[in-house]
């Protein structure tokens, strides 16, 4: 009897779906969503998504702050993905993101939206749809303002998504229902103010077509500021039309090539001062399972033909150094996955150490870290 | 019969053609825009026919915006600038490639030398594009367009500044030739002091190399760049920098995974500031060097290869003047840093001809090979001592102090995936 050994080294075939972390959509240089590569980020785009990505636990190291999410200051947030038979639900905590201000003037501070909740619920009928609820509320009764006299501060926010997903075609709805903060702390806050969100949203569709994913989305939102008996109104829009194509080498790795045209305004309403904003980044990507423990993924996007911002006064400006180069790695352990973007520790410990230099270290091994357990 | 299979952990031998980053030609002694005798990707910017030999890849070269002067930047070993692109193969035995943000220092170079103002400099070249196309055939060819356009119109912060160049080249069989067009430059800066503004007229850059036979390959290169630069206060001026050499290299396979390198070449650098109206105020580098570089290759494990080169000038004179009378207290300092640095001209005094001292070099690197995932990097570039913080003219950290770092293992990081 002929016996055919099988040695394997440990080797995992890992499909896309179990990777799940803003690590690699910055490493792939997607931001901390694609609309073009598959990864459950993308539930926060379109929630039907969560019929694709489920059963696993996620959480994104950072720190508690509520205010921006950044490279070097990354927020700390995480959730959990399961299937309920043609079901699947989600819980995610701590995505504090937010288009309201939180700095109202010189010492005058709103607070921030904290300790955010969204609920996922998504159904697959041969048409698969989904569903998220977000909120957050905060209140702060010893905040202090102009001549250290208490006030309250206050923050309250909800939004609702929908998505569907059928065959070849998605389309997502992402809703802000409210998005408020009442009260500036600080030596001149006053009770009375106020940053609202109107309600806003960003309307998208995309459409699968012989391994390449085309997409367009329109985001449009309103804010209106309030300090004392000021009132400013912004508005912001934007819209992208896109294309995305994965191209799998092999079961192991893929080279990833996407761009995208977009083209958006940030109007001061009340000033009627507006900054238009045009770009076209190329970005190219690969992704390889160096061994059975690691996966080392990389990008390079620039814009190309547009980039400029042009000013309220009319005056056009190229964006500068829009090279940028990102690197990740993800180190696997059986279901548990440790992601994380490399290269963005400089050579020296003293002063600025978040730059990228080109230097590979080992004590700084891996930051915006997220870790991902399958079950 | 037993078939045994064996399934490894995707590592495996990679021949040194799939090597490809400016830190392995680095470690090697060669620049890291392209060698005239090593195998490398970045020898499509030599002589873009070259991309023949290249499979399907992606390259990365990790970095950042590199080392701020003014509004303009360098691509420093410490600081170094971002970009990437891709190689793919079309049908009909062509190629295409495409790199987002290759910036050369030599253009950048010579726009800092037109920034004659108030300490700061003009934009360099940005999001430059190169597009490249080859094919095979009874002589295979290649061509690169490279462009680059960017401006502001915001008060204060006004400039422009653009660059087309054309490159082109073919080989057959033990010669090869190449032929570079830099077909226009602009920039300007009016809100700068001074008010600087750079033309670039048309440069070109000729070469070619032939085998002598497996081992030697003789090569030659000359290229001659002009500009007009006006700083508002002078007279206009004309720049010209000129460079040529010849040399020969020899490889050597000492062993299925040990490779020899040696390099000498004859080499003459002329960079020459002068008024329009005559030359009372020239300000000129003249340097002659004759380097003899010696570099190794070695597949240490299937998973780790290493390299290193020693080079020096076996005869070396550079001669300068009018440079502390052209460049005055406020840009010169910076500029005639910049100059000696990379030519060995003097940074103070009324010039002179001297020798080219302290020309030995020692560079080292390594690539971790994952499967067809390559990394590359330069070792032994970070000082022993973390504490010191960056200045505006260097990087403390990032000095070579014949230390092998752990915690910064790899600098001007290279990652490249070939498909």
């Amino acid at each position: 009897m002929r016996k055919n050994v099988l040695l394997v080294a440990g080797l995992c075939v890992l499909s896309t779906s179990a990777f799940a972390s803003k690590a690699r959509m910055i490493a792939l240089g997607q931001g901390t969503e694609s609309r073009v590569i598959s990864d459950s980020r993308s539930v926060f785009i379109n929630p039907a998504e969560v019929n694709n990505f489920k059963n696993y636990v996620v959480t994104e190291w950072g720190t508690a702050a509520n205010t921006t999410d950044t490279d070097t200051n990354p927020r700390a947030e995480g959730g959990f993905f399961r299937e309920m038979g043609t079901f699947s639900y989600g819980l995610y905590l701590g995505n504090n993101e937010s288009r309201v201000a939180t700095v109202g003037a010189t010492n005058r501070s709103f607070d921030a939206k904290t300790n955010a909740l969204d609920l996922f619920f998504a159904g697959d009928m041969g048409l698969k749809w989904g569903a998220k609820f977000h909120y957050a509320t905060s209140k702060d009764e010893t905040a202090t303002g102009t001549g250290s006299v208490a006030l309250t501060q206050k923050t309250s926010a909800m939004g609702l998504s929908l998505g569907a997903i059928h065959g070849d075609i998605d389309v997502a709805l992402n809703m802000d229902l409210a998005d408020k903060a009442e009260g500036t702390s600080g030596i001149a806050g006053v009770a009375a103010d106020q940053s609202k969100l109107k309600p806003s949203f960003t309307l998208e569709t995309g459409y699968n077509w012989m391994g390449n994913k085309f997409y367009a989305a329109y985001q449009a939102d309103k804010r209106e500021e309030t300090l004392g008996t000021t009132s400013t109104t912004y508005k912001q829009s934007d819209i992208r039309v896109g294309w995305g194509r994965t191209h799998e080498v092999n079961p192991t790795s893929r080279v990833f090539t996407d761009a995208y045209f977009s083209t958006g305004s940030d109007e001061n309403i009340t000033v009627a001062g507006k900054t238009k904003s045009n770009r076209l980044p190329l970005t190219i990507g690969l992704e390889t399972e160096a061994t059975s423990w690691l996966t080392l993924r990389g990008s390079v996007s620039q814009n190309v033909i547009f980039g400029s911002t042009k000013n309220p006064a009319g005056q056009t400006a190229s964006t500068r150094n829009s090279t940028g180069v990102n690197a990740g790695a993800t180190l696997g352990f059986g279901k548990l996955k440790v992601d994380g973007v490399i290269g963005n520790t400089a050579g020296q410990r003293n002063g600025a150490v978040n730059n990228k230099e080109g230097v590979l270290t080992t004590d700084n091994l891996m930051t915006r870290v997220g870790v991902t357990y399958n079950f | 019969m037993k078939k045994i299979f064996i399934v490894g952990s995707a590592l495996m031998l990679v021949s040194t053609a799939t090597f490809a980053s400016k830190a392995r030609l680095q470690s090697l002694g060669e620049d890291k825009d392209g060698s005239y005798y090593i195998s490398d990707y970045r020898n499509v910017y030599i002589n873009p026919s070259e991309l023949n030999t290249f499979g399907n890849k992606v390259f990365l070269e990790w970095g950042n915006t590199g080392k701020a002067v003014g509004n303009a930047s360098l691509d420093t070993d410490s600081k170094t600038k971002a970009q990437g692109g891709m190689f793919y193969a079309l049908p009909n035995d062509m190629k295409a490639g495409v790199i987002l943000g290759d910036e050369t220092d030599v253009a950048a170079l010579t726009r800092i030398l037109s920034s004659n103002g108030s300490n700061s400099f003009m934009q360099t070249a940005d999001n430059v594009i190169d597009l490249f196309l080859a094919g095979k055939g009874d002589v295979n060819w290649g061509a690169n367009l490279l462009y680059t356009q960017s401006e502001s119109e915001v008060t204060n912060s006004r400039y422009k500044q653009h660059a087309y160049a054309l490159r082109a080249g073919a080989n057959k069989d033990a010669w090869n030739a190449h032929l570079l067009l830099a077909l226009g430059a602009k920039a300007d800066a009016p809100d700068l002091a001074n008010t600087p503004t750079y033309k670039g007229k048309l440069g070109v850059r000729v070469g070619g190399g032939y085998d002598l036979d497996e081992s030697n390959k003789a090569f030659a290169m000359y290229e001659r760049y002009e500009w007009k630069q006006d700083n508002g206060t002078t007279a206009e001026r004309i720049g010209s920098f000129n460079k040529w050499f010849t040399g020969v290299g020899h490889t050597k396979k000492i062993t299925d995974s040990s490779t020899f390198f040696a390099r000498l070449q004859a080499e003459m650098t002329n960079i020459k500031l002068e008024t329009s109206t005559g030359n009372n105020t020239e300000a000129k580098i003249t340097r002659f060097a004759v380097p003899l570089t010696v570099a190794f290759e070695h597949t240490a494990t299937e998973w780790l290869v290493l390299r290193g080169s020693v080079g020096q000038n076996i005869h070396g004179t550079v001669e300068d003047q009018g440079l502390t009378a052209n460049f005055g207290a406020a840009n010169g300092p910076t500029i005639r840093t910049l100059a000696a640095a990379r030519y060995g001209s003097s940074t103070a005094g009324n010039g002179g001809k001297k020798s080219i001292v302290n020309s030995t070099v020692v560079n080292a690197g390594m690539t971790f090979k994952f499967g067809n995932l390559e990394l590359d990097g330069n070792i032994g570039t970070t000082d022993g001592n973390r504490a010191i913080a960056d200045t505006a003219t260097t990087e403390a950290a990032d000095t070579k102090h014949g230390v092998l770092a752990f915690d910064n293992l790899m600098t001007r990081v290279g990652m490249t995936y070939n498909f």
